[in-house]
């Protein structure tokens, strides 16, 4: 389907088009979806919402043909992500350490992106929300912390300890094999 | 520097990612069916049940606003414990004593009675009256119809013009009882016919009581009529004493205790029974 024709037929509200086009990007989305909340039902509650809402608000939408629709879709789906995590997750730090020392990133060994997908999902809540955002999806700290609701420096402290995480989990990965 | 690079490689490799983990049940078609679920049949069936909920609403409304009482021809009246007063299309008037019900047809000018009424028909229209021991036929006139189920008989008082009463349905006999005539009937069987010897026949609809020279015992009587009262006199020699008063009221404590202040007695009252016992002399 030609872009311009299906953006025109989604503001017209078409509920073919909507279908198709939800079959053809939910996949991506509910990866997204996944990859913050760590559970299949609430991803696919907090996707369905995510359509909904892309679907209902796409007279908003400015143009920018599908690229832009996408992006756009993508700053909505990682917003309703953002709310449940806000809603339901407690965020708050358990452990308290100093941050020295915390590596500035991760290391970078040769592992499937399963695999990665994996060991991020694994994180707790408040961490694996940071990383996703400062280093999957390139937010500020500035604007993570407006997203969640905390400080920027509680942020950063999110994001150390994801990192830390993660680098001891790739270790492990790297002496001993996948488990 | 590096250090981004290599968390950089890492979000590209996840953001390419477009496998679902081999433990999640999840797929696009299971994704959009639930998406139909909620938000689109989901919408749809309750957009229904607020549109089917509303319009329920308001056929009831409708009903029950425009359509009171069958239609304008109809009337229907039932009472309890007070009188209503009807005026009919033709200016008729109808007084419903208590514990009655009447249905009118203005079409059919008909009437069903089941209880008593006081009519002043205007003679624009003929009117039959149906009622439970009688059957009447009226064009002007003013007349008390009391004809109870509960009673064998109908009484008809006739104050001014002449009416004609069905007493036997099968022989079709009827009567014309006219002015200042008081009739029972005893459908299928007879109607006797007597000067009105009661002037407080009326006394339900007036509220007021008049008594001449009247035994204690008959003014007791009117009392139990008019409220559906019981009241036994306890002593026989104080039934025959003699009443000359007016009172503006029916009810029955008031006038006890008014003619107790000239007959020595004293009433007592037990639920809707009352007795009145004469005081003794000391």
């Amino acid at each position: 389907m030609e872009e311009s024709v299906l953006i025109e037929k989604l503001r017209k509200k078409d509920q073919k088009t909507q279908e198709y086009f939800y079959k053809t990007h939910a996949k991506k989305m509910f990866l997204l979806c996944l990859r913050f909340l760590n559970d299949e039902q609430e991803a696919s509650e907090v996707l369905n919402d995510g359509f909904y809402k892309v679907f209902s608000r796409i007279k908003m939408f400015q143009n920018g043909g599908l690229s832009g629709l996408k992006a756009w879709m993508k700053k909505i789906m990682v917003n309703e992500c953002l709310q449940h995590i806000r809603k339901t997750k407690n965020l708050e730090i358990v452990q308290k350490e100093g941050l020295s020392d915390i590596p500035a990133s991760i290391p970078y060994i040769e592992l499937d992106a399963k695999i990665y997908d994996q060991l991020i999902r694994g994180l707790p809540v408040s961490y694996r929300a940071v990383f996703l955002l400062y280093a999957i999806e390139g937010y500020s700290h500035k604007e993570i912390a407006e997203f969640l609701e905390i400080s920027e420096n509680k942020s950063r402290i999110h994001l150390f300890r994801a990192r830390k995480e993660l680098q001891q989990k790739i270790k492990k990965i790297n002496n001993h094999g996948i488990q | 520097m590096e250090s981004n690079n290599r968390e950089h490689k890492i979000a590209e490799k996840i953001k390419n990612l477009n496998t679902v983990p081999k433990n999640i049940g999840w797929t696009p078609d299971l994704g959009w069916a639930n998406y139909k679920k909620k938000y689109i049949t989901g919408k749809i069936i309750k957009r229904i049940t607020i549109f089917s909920t509303a319009v329920a609403a308001i056929s009831l409304l409708c009903i029950f606003l425009l359509i009171p009482e069958g239609n304008s021809h109809t009337i229907k009246k039932s009472t309890s414990d007070e009188i209503q007063e009807i005026v009919l299309n033709d200016g008729s008037r109808i007084w419903l004593n208590k514990n009655s019900t009447l249905k009118i047809n203005q079409k059919k000018n008909t009437i069903r009675l089941k209880g008593e009424i006081y009519a002043e028909l205007s003679g624009l229209n003929e009117y039959v009256i149906i009622s439970p021991h009688t059957r009447l036929n009226a064009t002007n006139g003013h007349f008390n119809l009391k004809s109870r189920e509960e009673k064998k008989r109908a009484t008809l008082t006739v104050e001014e013009g002449a009416i004609e009463a069905l007493w036997d349905h099968d022989r079709k006999l009827t009567t014309s009882i006219t002015e200042g005539i008081q009739a029972e009937i005893i459908p299928e069987t007879a109607l006797v016919q007597a000067p009105l010897k009661d002037p407080n026949y009326l006394a339900w609809k007036t509220g007021e009581l008049e008594f001449q020279n009247t035994p204690l015992y008959t003014v007791l009587k009117k009392l139990e009529e008019l409220n559906d009262i019981k009241i036994h006199i306890e002593n026989s020699d104080i039934r025959y004493c003699k009443i000359n008063e007016k009172f503006s009221s029916t009810n029955p404590e008031q006038i006890l205790n008014s003619l107790s202040g000239n007959i020595p007695y004293k009433t007592e009252k037990k639920g809707e029974n009352y007795f009145i016992e004469k005081k003794n002399n000391k």
